[in-house]
């Protein structure tokens, strides 16, 4: 009894020990995207898809762009996060920690930003300001 | 018991001969749980990193929305090009942080000497496009303060001589309301707040990365005279994480400040 309890926890034990030494293949194809995202978030911040799909759709989609560029970014993150920083192969615990402290800062984006759109303190930008530069 | 930490201390360090070695302190069970150990601590010391960039980007969120017009036209003023080279040149300093990592992982010494190098010098890069960048904004009077003065093109031109109160009249509510506004009458205490925040969250992130390169040098300098603490990898490993985050912080200030004002080829 004492002897099997001892080998489960050896063995979950074995799997966090190996520290993952990941392949040299993976980094460098974490790079590339990395590359490859970072001229993404550049081509969305020079076309403007704004005014391209309300031209062919009629649909005006504000802030499109920095939608875009800000979900590359939190791409590229996750990458970062997973691949360099190891989470990926880490404990649970890690994945906790790691998951935390940016689950908290949304936590306070969301609750500070609804409190200073419920007072009206946001200005709506009036029509037609993105066509001005 | 002592019998089985032995067995499990002994089956963890000796099947990779060539790699790493890990001794396990005598606080801890083994191996595994003194690596979470440090993991976990230097997770919980960038939660409080990313709080405290997060109140940066909390104002930043603010005042966008509240200002939305002006900083889209001051961030037309950044040079999105030397943040496009300074971004590649953080992700490429955090791929040779990932390798030196690995080769600590490997007990391979002068390779992650090398990996850390590489990782130095491109924190020196990056530093220097970020003075080119800081002295431009002082030569256009783009530095919050007496001497501010936002011009559309931030040309050479001066300052007009009653910039020390101009920013005060440009305030009034014609101008800072909304509506297209000719080039010229960007309400100066706006385009103010946008170099405000873009100094102080580059200026933040520069000390980040200098003090990124004081580990790097110091952990460097560890490996390289083959001291006791850095036989182990997890130190390297603790800076890699330190220095990743730096790079994370970067990859969302990078559009945030320089991509939001529709940059031109």
């Amino acid at each position: 009894m004492a002897h099997h309890a001892a080998s489960a926890h050896n063995g979950h034990h074995a799997e966090m020990h190996e520290h993952h030494v990941m392949d040299v293949a993976v980094y460098w194809k974490v790079f590339l995207a990395l590359m490859f995202f970072l001229i993404l978030t550049v081509a969305a911040a020079i076309f403007d898809l704004q005014v391209i799909i309300q031209k062919a759709t009629g649909l005006n989609i504000r802030g499109l762009n920095i939608m875009i560029m800000l979900t590359i970014a939190v791409i590229k993150a996750t990458l970062v996060v997973m691949y360099f920083m190891h989470v990926k192969d880490g404990t649970r615990l890690t994945w906790i920690w790691a998951a935390a402290g940016f689950v908290w800062l949304l936590l306070m984006f969301a609750m500070i930003m609804s409190d200073y759109i419920a007072r009206g303190e946001v200005e709506q930008a009036p029509p037609g300001w993105e066509q001005i530069h | 018991m002592s019998v089985q930490v032995k067995q499990r201390r002994r089956g963890h360090v000796e099947p990779r001969p060539e790699g790493a070695v890990q001794e396990v302190a005598h606080q801890f069970e083994d191996i595994g749980q003194q690596n979470e150990s440090y993991i976990v601590g230097m997770w919980s010391f960038l939660v409080t990193e990313i709080m405290f960039f997060g109140g940066i980007f909390m104002t930043y969120i603010v005042y966008r929305t509240k200002y939305p017009q002006t900083f889209t036209i001051a961030s037309g003023e950044l040079d999105w090009k030397a943040g496009f080279l300074n971004t590649l040149i953080l992700l490429t300093s955090s791929l040779s942080m990932a390798f030196a990592v690995r080769n600590a992982q490997l007990g391979k010494r002068w390779r992650t000497l090398l990996c850390l190098g590489i990782t130095i010098l491109c924190a020196f890069g990056f530093l220097g496009v970020k003075t080119v960048e800081y002295s431009t904004k002082w030569a256009h009077h783009l530095v919050p303060g007496p001497n501010f003065h936002f011009s559309r093109h931030g040309g050479e031109q001066a300052a007009p001589a009653d910039r020390g109160t101009s920013f005060v009249e440009d305030a009034s509510p014609e101008t800072s309301g909304g509506g297209a506004k000719p080039e010229g009458e960007i309400p100066q205490h706006e385009a103010q707040l946008f170099f405000g925040l873009y100094f102080a969250s580059t200026g933040l992130h520069g000390v980040h990365v200098i003090i990124g390169i004081i580990l790097l040098a110091y952990w460097g300098g560890l490996v390289q005279f083959n001291a006791r603490a850095a036989r182990d990898f997890i130190p390297i490993e603790m800076v890699g994480l330190y220095w990743h985050f730096v790079d994370i912080v970067w990859i969302f200030l990078y559009p945030l400040l320089y991509l939001i004002g529709s940059p031109k080829l």
